[in-house]
């Protein structure tokens, strides 16, 4: 597993930054090859929930918490954004520091009682989370339009009102959103705090007799991962233009964060992505060609694939490639 | 008042005891393998299903299907205990709990596959009685519910208190190798306790059958009951189970009393947070002196 | 300067009706090496984990330092000055030797490479320097004791508790971490207590012996003294 060991030849690691250059070229040039609006819906999709997941996996993949609940982060995100929008005709922008700050508080709220003590009561505690969100937002109709959702109202095209004539602007604001969440995992996973949170992961009791504060690295991956989800629903709110309880603190997207999460490799920052990129356009495609009955059967592939997956091949796509790299440098790790 | 009062507590008691047989369990379970059974939802959900086409076949009450469902979820879960739970047994405490997720995946979703997704309901002959008792009224159908919750909670008494197998397990959730010290394959014991805990999801599941109705995703709409009865109660404590069951039916009943029914969860919720907040002191058992790992 | 540094007093301790410690008494005098010995049940690890607050006591106090740190988070008085290495070897499996102590290093330095490098050093006391970019779950047994060691170490502690550390290990292996442990004491001066139930090497390096049975204490003194303790032959009925 890609623990700190960076101290080795210096090709690899130019070649992983030529590799990432080449990704971002890639990124940034997509609506010239991309260029119908499905192909760019995609992807502005994968920028969201993909960089939502690797928020997710801050958490859940560096230390070891699965919170099955982060999608409320996302919702509020939704939420803010609707009401600042149809309510309040206040650009998105300014509500997305609001929808962080809500987010960061309900964080702390579930996050300081659970997290001394085993992860079990953290994934239960997260898990109540969504059915209460859906709960208050369906309940307070004055602010959330209750059951009935909200519709934002076609605003004047611009940055601004992110509202825009063509899907390409919004991918760059979703591409750019994503490279800067990938530095942040990046810069989290080699700082001290990851290397903490790798020592949680891999022995509690051990990282606290080293002195590690669980509760504090606990703590700051969840707050860092709940506003990095919070941007990315508040995003996601603005694109869809509509919310409602189930849309916003949907269960079937708090399963697609974990499962970019695992398909792509808990264990690596960019590991996320790889699995968003994956699956949104396999869901996209499975959701139009089966329907009604047969969505289950999705969901039930869902099931399936988590499962085999975390039983026979834990570390995802992304160590199936690490271990294939390793094989071609004739890497001498394992 | 008072009255109005009285009659939402005893309602509370008496749905708070199948509370309590849901939840004991995915708590019986959490004490033997320090698993959280993230599908446990699920259990209940095909043992009403199961109660549900059953009574139709034999034209029985479901009440009178709930020990054959019981038998069919013991020999389902230590099935599933076999192909899914074991594999998993060692990995770290994440795995364990996204495959259990998966797992309920499979099963809700397996379900709807084969019986769509639609509402199901049973009518019995006593839906619409009720007994009258100090000026309170029961309905029968609670009672019977409540009744049979009493049975299974006298059972398992039993069979944790008196037999070997069952003094085992209480020895497993206290100790984790205390079990091999006394000769037990360990991997019995973790079959016998998900199939036991299955077991007794499900014949909750048909033992409410005649008081709800019951569909492929209910799963999902029970787990917060379920989380909250479990962490008042204690992770892995069976007696506790029985009795944050019973706390959770009164808040919820009598949060009716106050509130539109769609957010009665909400004072569960709150009392599932506090719960949550007062664990680490002494907490409602002595579960959470044992080592977690 | 024989001042006690860690004052343990009348410390309980009960786990579901068993009476674990009781009423535990005794004071540790700076630098020196306290052995404890006790059959196996008799408390000594539990001692260890009341200490570092890993499990707390029901009642009783433990000064370090004048200090009552029962209740304190075990992390807090790892930076406080008291380290503990566990009876079954516990290190971080999928991290490297270095990292493995570099966590260590955290609680003193400013970044990940600032702490390896304080890392790297503390390596080389302990002789896993050629190990560093070794997985600490590819190393032999012994490297890995040394390497708990070198992470306990790394925190800078005044003392340090080490819970049969030559378990599993052989003669070569024991003399090699008795040599360490003593230069540890020597030449770092941290206080030591030593759990082991090798009674040849604690007899060699203890200034006293505390002996546990049934979490009580049977008696505190010299070793030849306790060695004769007719009570504490009887607790071991020859073992040793």
């Amino acid at each position: 597993m890609a623990t700190h060991t960076t101290s080795r030849a210096v090709k690899p690691r130019t070649s992983a930054a030529i590799g990432w250059l080449v990704f971002l070229v890639a990124v940034f040039t997509a609506p010239l090859y991309l260029d119908n609006q499905y192909d760019l819906r995609l992807a502005i999709l994968v920028c969201l929930l993909g960089g939502a997941s690797i928020g997710w996996n801050l958490l859940g993949g560096y230390a070891n918490q699965i919170s099955l609940g982060h999608i409320t982060f996302f919702g509020i995100g939704m939420y803010t954004v609707a009401i600042f929008q149809s309510s309040l005709h206040l650009s998105p922008w300014l509500a997305i520091p609001v929808a962080v700050i809500l987010s960061l508080a309900v964080a702390a709220l579930i996050g300081w009682p659970s997290f001394r003590l085993s992860g079990h009561y953290f994934a239960l505690a997260t898990l109540a989370l969504l059915p209460v969100s859906e709960l208050v937002a369906s309940g307070w109709e004055s602010l959330t339009g209750g059951a009935r959702g909200l519709s934002v109202p076609i605003l004047p095209s611009g940055l601004a009102t992110l509202q825009f004539d063509r899907p390409e602007p919004f991918f760059y604001v979703a591409a750019a959103f994503l490279v800067i969440v990938l530095a942040i995992a990046r810069l989290v996973r080699f700082s001290t705090l990851g290397m903490r949170l790798s020592a949680i992961r891999s022995n509690p009791e051990a990282a606290t007799l080293a002195g590690v504060d669980q509760f504090r690295a606990k703590m700051t991956a969840l707050l860092i991962s709940a506003a990095i989800v919070a941007i990315a629903g508040s995003l996601y709110g603005a694109f869809l233009q509509y919310v409602d309880p189930r849309t916003a603190f949907s269960w079937d997207t708090t399963l697609n964060l974990v499962l970019f999460a695992i398909v792509g490799g808990l264990q690596f920052w960019w590991g996320p992505l790889l699995g968003a990129a994956i699956l949104v356009p396999v869901n996209e495609y499975a959701s139009m060609q089966l329907s009604g009955n047969l969505a289950a059967l999705g969901q039930l592939a869902y099931g399936v694939i988590l499962l085999l997956l975390i039983i026979f091949q834990p570390r995802g796509l992304g160590g199936l490639l690490q271990t294939v790299f390793q094989r071609l440098e004739g890497g001498s790790r394992k | 008042m008072l009255q109005l009062i009285l009659q939402s507590v005893a309602n509370g008691v008496l749905i708070g005891s199948v509370y309590g047989l849901i939840s004991v369990g995915l708590t019986l379970i959490f004490g033997v393998m320090n698993i959280v059974n993230f599908a446990q939802g699920e259990l209940l959900m095909i043992g009403m299903m199961a109660a549900y086409f059953l009574s139709g076949a034999l034209q029985l009450d479901p009440l009178l299907i709930a020990p054959l469902v019981g038998v069919g979820g013991f020999l389902f879960g230590m099935l599933t205990e076999r192909l899914v739970i074991e594999p998993i047994i060692k990995a770290p405490q994440s795995a364990q709990i996204i495959a259990t997720v998966g797992l309920s995946l499979i099963l809700a979703n397996g379900v709807a596959l084969l019986t769509g997704n639609n509402f199901f309901s049973v009518t019995t002959a006593y839906q619409d009685q009720s007994f009258d008792v100090l000026g309170l009224s029961f309905p029968a159908s609670f009672v019977y519910a409540a009744a049979c919750a009493l049975v299974m909670a006298i059972l398992l008494g039993l069979f944790l208190n008196k037999t070997r197998y069952g003094k085992a397990m209480r020895a497993t959730s206290q100790n984790r190798y205390a079990v091999q010290l006394m000769g037990i394959d360990p991997r019995w014991m973790y079959m016998l306790a998900f199939g036991i805990g299955s077991a007794l999801t499900m014949v909750a599941g048909a033992v409410i059958l005649p008081y709800t109705l019951t569909y492929p995703y209910i799963g999902q709409h029970f787990i917060l009951i379920m989380f909250t009865v479990v962490v008042l109660g204690g992770l892995g404590s069976v007696r506790g189970a029985i009795i944050a069951g019973l706390v959770v039916g009164v808040v919820q009943s009598m949060s009716t009393l106050v509130l539109p029914i769609e957010i009665q969860n909400l004072p569960v919720f709150v009392v599932f947070f506090f719960a949550l907040v007062l664990i680490p002191g002494g907490g409602f058992q002595r579960i959470f002196r044992r080592r977690p790992n | 300067m024989s001042r006690p540094i860690l004052k343990v007093e009348n410390v309980d301790q009960r786990f579901a009706g068993l009476h674990a410690l009781k009423h535990v008494s005794f004071e540790l005098i700076e630098g020196e090496i306290l052995g404890i010995i006790g059959p196996n049940g008799a408390g000594k690890s539990t001692l260890f984990n009341a200490i570092v607050g890993t499990v707390p006591p029901v009642s009783g106090a433990i000064r370090f330092k004048d200090r009552d740190i029962v209740g304190m988070p075990t992390h807090r008085i790892a930076a406080l000055g008291i380290a503990k290495t566990s009876q079954t070897v516990q290190v971080f499996d999928e991290m490297t030797a270095l990292d493995n102590v570099a966590v260590a290093a955290l609680l003193s330095s400013k970044s990940v490479a600032a702490a390896r490098a304080a890392a790297r050093q503390e390596l080389e006391f302990w002789g896993l320097e050629g190990h560093a970019d070794t997985l600490a779950q590819d190393l032999p047994l012994a490297q890995r004791s040394l390497l708990e060691l070198a992470r306990a170490m790394m925190l800078r502690p005044q003392v340090l508790l080490v819970d049969e550390v030559m378990a599993g290990l052989n003669e070569v292996e024991v003399d090699d971490i008795l040599e360490r442990l003593m230069r540890v004491n020597r030449e770092r001066g941290v206080t030591l207590m030593v759990i082991e139930h090798n009674m040849r090497a604690l007899m060699k390096i203890s200034s006293r012996i505390l002996a546990l049975d049934y979490g009580a204490v049977l008696t505190l003194g010299k070793p030849e003294e306790v060695s004769r303790h007719k009570q504490v032959i009887e607790a071991y009925l020859g073992v040793e």
